[in-house]
């Protein structure tokens, strides 16, 4: 009954003891994987690269400046390799062979795990804002005083957001009723409304900084908008990421009815995302100007 | 001075480098039960090895039991680091005025002391024990997630090199000193200090919050749904119970902390206003460090309190008493960690209202521990009790969990809190849980387990002279503290000459600081003896062949690592046939002497 | 054997208890509360410790290599006891506490309306005055920057620099606030704590029974100069203080 789940690899017959790692290289070994090193080795890099970029500021920079730049895209090729060879061995290279059914209540309630840790990291900086905002709420930035950072660019985004919250739940209707074609072309839309809510928020950063003057240094509320805004942000462009990796994968014939596990995550995480940003607009946006 | 410190610690890291070195030729490296996994039969093709030898084998594996060693390695050299550099503080405090390091340096040793025992030692340590043993508990066959688990150790040493970067750089004399925020890092003094050590810091915290978080996703997965058959919530062995509820607290408290940690580092190089008096201010830094810190505590403490339910009852002769209740309380404290923060702040000049209320529930949670202690009091009651160093490190957890939980109660009165907050009471308070409890529990799993990890026996003398040096130093440490913050003492003191002789009682503060660097020494020579003992057994010990080397089995109380432990024997004896071993691993064989620590009988 | 361990423990108990004891000269109504309170609770706790501890040391000493060990049986009733007994104990610990807490020198002083408004000269929210009848109170603005302490008296007309001076037996308000990080005023003989924040201030109210001179300490960690972050709290005669503050009005 034991089953790994982060391989959707089939498991031999109950009593006998299961590898998790057959197919990785090193080949040849059962319980051997070079991905979860250079995957480390990867995400680590990008701290170091942050060190090395504040190394690198201020009046008599400890290393050149551009040392961090350099640590922190070498990094980004060293963990998207590692990422690439265990997703690609973890649940890709035998996606069909994989009994489906087994190992979806893992993932899904991993991704569940993965969504209340969420949770508190959005949660520190909405108490953040709920400080400021119960607190002496002064000093505001004049976008605030009159009411210009609600304005119709954020409500049109929302409902972008909300929109391809709509299609990626019908996406995944459609893949469960057998309806291929209507499920790859509602996760294309799904990811393309994604990217017009990106767009749109880089387009409303540049009106607000470059326009507006208004910016992350800009009091309290400067800090608490760039901070939560930011924040989402890159949680969308990771949402954008998983849901090309899904696109992908549907072009080439992955996902059926039964095998359908990364479209229930990634479903889930967009949605939480999806959740948040409303959430955000509510106190956000709508909250610091009534 | 600070060259020598860095001379110090250079030569501490050299030490566990040879250590480290000299176990790569271990002779368990190479033993055949590691090496097939127990010979089971397997389908991908009889006779694949499973890993690699040599280095290689410890940077690709996946297998949580080399995870678990891998961890344990990580958390005894941070543990050694911590230990010397509170050395090093003990012996300055040893005299009132500053002596031989100033207190820059005293105040980075004291940063590191703390940052490493509880972020470096004390998560890493019990993930050590968790990845071998949890998955061996519960019957499955790794962790849910083999490749996350290692990714999750992989993402520490980065960590710690990121922590300690201001020591590594003493001897290069660039303008990078350790941090010097001590490790509750209030703001503004830690946004304001210039030092880029400061930054590199909060990120390899960072780095360890990610790695501690992913570990904690990757046990609940793996104990909700990798299960063995005969594995149910009613007969969940205890220490799994304990990792469970640990890893919900991390679920929440680690994340937020990362949050906080990144807010800091925004505040230092952004000019961003998070902790700043005209944004949050400096209290919102304490409401979201003490939202994690205190969790934190519970989660290095739960899984030891775990871990001594489970070993306390084999050396008692009976099961544990109470399990149901045990279980609850564990899940009791788990909940209320996250009400009591603000009673690190009571002299902040809180609403008193919220003073009263946050006072409540810090003393409710005082009733699961006391629970827990007549629990395991009560389990040796009419048992048969075989003082092993095992169950004497149990004991002594209980012993000191009587005095570091009374104190505690003290610290939840507010108004006698209000005289001993920021004193060497707490401090005192505090040591009793983490090296009185954690500490301890985490020695005796490492002797309770020594067998089935190295297939060798620990010199039992030695180990015996540990724990009594170890109890007889922690209480006398410990103790002077307590009594020196009655005195009025306050902690983070690099000197205490600037007292006035006349107003402040020195003399008794002088002795009894002289008393603490006394029984320090007394827990260094333990802990001494501990490190030699378990790096020549592991070496030169005598061989385990008994699968029972604790004699559970005579009082139903054989768990089920022991009975892994003796599938693995039976199967490196190579008498054994291939049909015998699979006969084992059906688990009909020991069916009857796979005892579920007390849960069953009620189910 | 046991008898030797139990020995230590309850000595040093008894030496704990003569190490707080001693203040039985109370020098100011927060310390005679506090102290009362902790003493209290000492004479529960240490005989619970050692209780607990006793039982816990005859159980191994007398159920070690025990021939007849009976097994484990579940004792519900047990178990609700000692919960029960734990909460009941706790309770008191906490209504003990509370009563001390309710007394506004423990406690915090809470803005009102028959107060004064507060005598003090920075422009900072937090301050709380004296009350409308308590005439004889006096106000301190207490300062803490890294590395030093200041006493502001008479809203900032006169100042001192590593002391505070109060009048005894007379109402004491502490204005406590920090120009430069965060900082906390300990007087551990006199009961006093309180957090020292940057762009407010924090009222703490005391009033103290005997002259005499006390160390204070800063117990907020505030770095390299930490340690030498102390200071002389006097408590006066009323007519000294008085004088004192005349004198150095004068001065000024």
């Amino acid at each position: 009954m034991s089953i790994e789940t982060d391989d959707g690899r089939g498991h031999g017959h109950d009593s006998e003891h299961h590898l998790p790692a057959v197919e990785d290289w090193p080949k040849g070994f059962g319980e051997a994987s070079w991905w979860p090193f250079i995957s480390a080795l990867g995400g680590s890099g990008f701290y170091i690269g942050a060190a090395l970029y504040v190394l690198g500021q201020g009046q008599s920079p400890i290393v050149s400046p551009v040392a961090g730049g350099a640590v922190f895209v070498l990094s980004t090729f060293v963990f998207l390799t590692g990422l690439y060879g265990w997703l690609y061995h973890a649940f890709i290279v035998d996606f069909w062979e994989g009994e489906a059914a087994d190992f979806g209540f893992p993932l899904k309630l991993t991704m569940l795990l993965f969504l209340a840790t969420e949770v508190a990291t959005f949660g520190a900086g909405f108490i953040y804002y709920f400080f400021i905002r119960a607190g002496s709420w002064s000093d505001l930035p004049p976008i605030v005083a009159d009411g210009e950072v609600l304005s119709t660019l954020v409500i049109a985004n929302t409902l972008v957001l909300i929109a391809s919250s709509v299609t990626i739940h019908y996406a995944h209707h459609a893949l469960l009723n057998g309806d291929r074609t209507r499920f790859v072309r509602l996760l294309g839309a799904t990811l393309g409304l994604g990217l017009v809510f990106l767009a749109g928020q880089v387009y409303e950063y540049y009106e607000f900084i470059v326009h507006l003057g208004f910016s992350l240094t800009d009091g309290a509320y400067g800090t608490a908008f760039y901070g939560l805004t930011g924040l989402h942000g890159l949680h969308v462009s990771l949402g954008a990421v998983l849901l090309s990796i899904l696109f992908i994968r549907a072009l080439y014939g992955h996902y059926s009815a039964e095998k359908h596990v990364s479209v229930s995550t990634v479903s889930m995480y967009w949605h939480f995302v999806d959740i948040v940003w409303v959430f955000l607009v509510v106190v956000l946006y709508v909250g610091a100007i009534v | 001075m600070a060259a020598l410190v860095g001379a110090v610690f250079l030569a501490a890291l050299g030490f566990v480098a040879r250590v480290n070195g000299w176990w790569g030729r271990l002779p368990f490296v190479d033993r055949t039960r590691v090496a097939t996994d127990g010979g089971h039969a397997h389908e991908p093709g009889s006779g694949l090895a499973h890993k690699p030898s040599g280095i290689t084998r410890w940077l690709t594996t996946v297998d949580h039991k080399d995870i678990g060693i891998l961890y344990g390695m990580y958390g005894v050299i941070a543990f050694l680091w911590g230990g010397v550099s509170v050395m090093i503080m003990r012996f300055e405090l040893f005299t009132a005025a500053e002596t031989y390091i100033s207190p820059e340096m005293y105040n980075a040793l004291l940063t590191s002391h703390g940052i490493t025992m509880l972020f470096l030692f004390g998560t890493p340590i019990i993930a050590a024990f968790s990845n071998y043993f949890v998955p061996l508990l519960i019957d499955a066959d790794d962790m849910a997630f083999p490749r996350i688990n290692a990714i999750a150790f992989w993402l520490l040493p980065p960590a710690a090199l990121l922590i300690w970067a201001g020591f590594f750089t003493i001897p290069l004399d660039i303008a990078i000193s350790p941090a010097q925020t001590s490790w509750t890092m209030y703001t503004p003094l830690s946004v304001e200090q210039s030092n880029p050590g400061v930054d590199l810091m909060l990120l390899g915290l960072h780095l360890t919050g990610v790695s501690a978080t992913m570990g904690a996703i990757n046990f609940i997965a793996t104990i909700f749904t990798e299960r063995g058959d005969d594995v149910t919530w009613a007969n969940l062995d205890i220490f799994s119970w304990t990792i469970l509820t640990q890893s919900g607290l991390i679920l929440f408290a680690f994340p937020l902390l990362g949050s906080a940690l990144i807010m800091l580092l925004l505040d230092r190089n952004f000019a961003t206003t998070f902790f700043a008096v005209e944004g949050g201010g400096p209290i919102l830094w304490q409401h979201l460090f003490w939202f994690f810190g205190h969790p934190e505590v519970y989660i290095l403490v739960l899984p030891m309190m775990g871990l001594v339910s489970w070993i306390l009852p084999k050396f008692a002769g009976r099961k544990l008493f109470g399990f149901k209740f045990v279980v609850y309380s564990t899940l009791a404290i788990g909940v209320l960690s996250f009400g009591v923060w603000a009673h690190h702040m009571f002299g902040s000049g809180m609403d008193p209202r919220i003073r009263a209320s946050f006072m409540a529930t810090s003393l409710a949670i005082a009733i699961p521990s006391a629970v827990k202690t007549f629990n395991w009091i009560t389990t040796l009651w009419n048992g048969k009790v075989r003082l092993t160093a095992p169950m004497l490190f149990c004991i002594g957890f209980v012993a000191n969990f009587v005095i570091g939980g009374i104190t505690g109660v003290f610290l939840a009165s507010v108004p006698v809190n209000l005289i001993l907050h920021e004193t060497y009471y707490v401090v005192g308070h505090f040591h009793y849980i983490v090296m009185g409890m954690i500490a301890f529990a985490g020695f005796g799993a490492i002797y309770y387990w020594f067998p089935i990890v190295t297939g060798r026996m620990y010199n039992r003398k030695l180990a015996k002279g540990h724990f009594w040096l170890s109890m007889i130093g922690v209480n006398i440490t410990f103790f002077a503290m307590l009594l020196a913050g009655y005195f009025g003492m306050p902690r983070r003191y690099a000197t205490y000459s600037d007292f006035n002789p006349e107003l402040a009682p020195l003399t008794e503060i002088t002795f009894l600081h002289q008393v603490m660097t006394a029984g320090a020494v007394i827990i260094a020579v333990g802990t001494i003896l501990w490190l030699l003992n378990v790096v020549w057994s592991w070496k030169k010990g005598g061989k385990v062949t008994d699968p029972d080397p604790w004699n559970t089995k005579e009082y139903g109380l054989h768990g089920r690592e022991f009975a892994w432990f003796e599938q693995q024997l039976a199967a490196t004896d190579g008498g054994e046939t291939e049909s015998e071993s699979a006969v084992a691993t059906d688990g009909g064989a020991d069916g009857e002497s796979v005892a579920t620590d007390g849960g069953s009988e009620q189910a | 054997m046991n008898v030797r361990r139990i020995l230590p423990v309850a000595v040093v108990g008894v030496l704990a208890l003569v190490a707080v004891e001693p203040a039985a000269a109370q020098s100011s109504i927060n310390d005679e509360l506090i102290t009362d309170l902790n003493t209290t609770l000492l004479y529960a706790a240490i005989p619970i410790a050692i209780i607990v501890e006793a039982i816990l040391i005859y159980a191994v000493v007398k159920f070690k290599n025990n021939d007849d060990p009976k097994p484990t049986r579940e004792n519900r009733r047990l178990e609700i006891t000692w919960t029960i007994t734990t909460a009941v104990v706790l309770l008191f610990v906490g209504l003990a506490s509370y009563q001390v807490l309710a007394v506004e020198e423990v406690g915090t002083p809470i803005d009102s309306e028959d107060r004064i408004e507060p005598a003090v000269s920075e422009d900072l929210e937090g301050a709380v005055g004296p009350y409308e009848d308590e005439t004889n109170a006096v106000e301190v603005e207490v300062e803490a920057y890294t590395y030093a302490w200041e006493s502001h008296y008479d809203e900032g007309a006169v100042t001192a620099r590593n002391e505070i001076r109060i009048p005894a037996n007379r109402p004491v308000y502490l204005h406590i606030y920090s120009s430069f990080w965060l900082h906390m005023l300990h007087v551990p003989e006199l009961g006093l704590k309180q957090s020292a924040f940057v762009g407010e201030y924090n009222t703490i109210k005391t009033e103290a029974y005997e002259t005499g001179s006390y160390q204070f300490y800063c117990t907020q960690y505030c770095g390299a100069g930490h340690s030498q972050m102390n200071g002389e709290f006097i408590v006066m005669e009323p007519e000294a203080y008085d004088e004192w503050l005349s004198e150095q009005r004068a001065q000024e």
